[in-house]
C-alpha cells in the first residue's frame, strides 16, 4: 500500500513538474553558453628601470632565461636590435655573483657594453659594472657576499626607453601598412576575378 | 538537422536498441520490463545535455528538470522490477495481461514521459545550440589560423 501510494505520489511529481518546468523554459530567455575567451591581452609597458633597483643577499647565478618574456619576442626586438651587441654570458658574472633585474631584456644589458649599473654599497657612487667589479672611486672590491644595489641612472635608461619605444611604434605601423596593403590586394583580385567573369559571359553571349 | 545533432540525440538511445536488437530479436526475450529505465535514461542524458549548453538568468529550470527525470527514471526502474517478477510468474498470459497491472502503467508512463521531455526540449534548444557552437568555432579556428 505504502509502496504504492509512495510510487503514485513520485509519478504525480514528475510529470506535473516537468510538464510545468519545460512550460516556464519556454517563457523564459534561454541562452546558449559557449567558450568563455579572455580579455585581449595588452602588451605590458616597458617598466621605468629608475624605479627598479634590485638589492642582492645572496649569491645567485644569472639566468638568461629569465629575462627573455613573449612580447619581446612577438616585436622582433631580437631582429632589430644591432648585431655588434654582444650578449653576456654566464660566465662573465658568475664570479661576482650578481644577479640582475627583473624583466630586463639581455639585450639592453648588453647594450650597456659589459654590464649595467651599480651603485658601490661604500662611497655610494653610481658606475657602469665591469668584470673586475671595484669601484672607481675608492677601489671597493665587490665579493661574493657583498649586498649591492643595481640601478639605472635615469639619463641612461631613458635613452634607451626612448629607443625601446621607438622600435615598438615602427613596428606597429609596419603591422597595420601590411594589412592595409593585404586589404586592397585582396579586394583588387576579387574586383579583376568579377570583370573576367563578366567578359567571358558577354563573349558566350 | 546535422549529424552531429544526430549523434547527439542517439547515443544515449544505445541502451535501448541493445535492448531491442539483442534482447528481444538476438535472445528472443521479453524485453517489456527491462525497456522502461533505458527510456527514461535516455531522456535524463538529453537533459543533462541541455543542461550544460543553457543558461537562463537567475532560474535553475535546466536543472530542476535533471531532478524530475531522474525521479521518473527512479519510478520506472523500482516498477519494471516488479514487472519482471511479474513476468516471470505463473501470472503472466501474455502482454494483455500486463495491462492490468500498475507497475506496468507507472514504468512505462514514466519512462515515457521522461523521454518525451528530453527529446521535445532538445528539438526546441538544440538550433540555438548548434548556431552558438557554430560560432565559437569560427572565432578559435580565426584565432588559430
Amino acid at each position: 500500500m505504502l509502496y504504492n501510494v509512495f510510487m503514485l505520489v513520485l509519478t504525480i511529481v514528475g510529470v506535473v513538474g516537468i510538464v510545468v518546468y519545460s512550460y516556464k523554459m519556454s517563457r523564459t530567455p534561454v541562452y546558449p553558453v559557449g567558450i568563455v575567451r579572455k580579455p585581449q591581452e595588452t602588451r605590458p609597458v616597458v617598466p621605468s628601470m629608475a624605479e627598479k633597483s634590485l638589492v642582492v643577499t645572496e649569491p645567485k647565478p644569472v639566468v638568461t632565461h629569465e629575462l627573455e618574456t613573449s612580447y619581446w619576442r612577438d616585436d622582433m626586438y631580437y631582429f632589430l636590435a644591432k648585431p655588434e651587441m654582444t650578449k653576456l654570458s654566464h660566465q662573465d658574472l658568475e664570479p661576482n655573483n650578481i644577479l640582475f633585474v627583473d624583466d630586463v631584456p639581455e639585450s639592453v644589458w648588453s647594450d650597456m657594453s659589459g654590464g649595467g649599473w651599480w651603485t658601490c654599497p661604500n662611497c655610494k657612487s653610481v658606475q657602469k659594472y665591469e668584470k673586475e667589479a671595484r669601484c672607481v672611486q675608492c677601489s671597493f672590491a665587490l665579493g661574493p657576499d657583498t649586498n649591492v644595489i643595481i640601478g639605472l641612472e635615469t639619463t641612461k635608461e631613458s635613452a634607451l626607453h626612448s629607443q625601446l619605444s621607438q622600435h615598438h611604434q615602427a613596428l606597429r605601423e609596419m603591422d597595420k601598412r601590411i594589412r592595409e596593403l593585404e586589404k586592397e590586394s585582396v579586394a583588387k583580385k576579387i574586383a579583376e576575378v568579377a570583370r573576367e567573369e563578366e567578359k567571358r559571359q558577354d563573349w558566350l553571349q | 538537422m546535422s549529424p552531429e545533432s544526430w549523434f547527439k540525440i542517439c547515443l544515449p538511445a544505445f541502451p535501448v536498441g541493445f535492448i531491442v536488437f539483442g534482447v528481444w530479436i538476438y535472445f528472443h526475450e521479453n524485453p517489456l520490463p527491462l525497456l522502461p529505465a533505458p527510456l527514461a535514461f535516455w531522456g535524463l542524458v538529453i537533459c543533462f545535455y541541455l543542461f550544460t549548453h543553457l543558461y537562463i538568468p537567475e532560474r535553475r529550470y535546466p536543472f530542476v528538470l535533471i531532478i524530475l527525470t531522474t525521479v521518473l527514471w527512479l519510478v520506472a526502474a523500482l516498477t519494471s522490477h516488479n514487472l519482471a517478477k511479474f513476468i516471470s510468474s505463473t501470472g503472466y498470459t501474455g502482454p494483455l495481461s500486463l495491462m492490468g497491472r500498475t507497475d506496468f502503467w507507472y514504468a512505462y508512463i514514466c519512462g515515457v514521459a521522461a523521454l518525451v521531455a528530453g527529446l521535445l526540449n532538445f528539438f526546441r534548444y538544440e538550433p540555438v545550440i548548434v548556431s552558438q557552437i557554430r560560432g565559437d568555432r569560427l572565432a578559435v579556428d580565426e584565432r588559430e589560423g
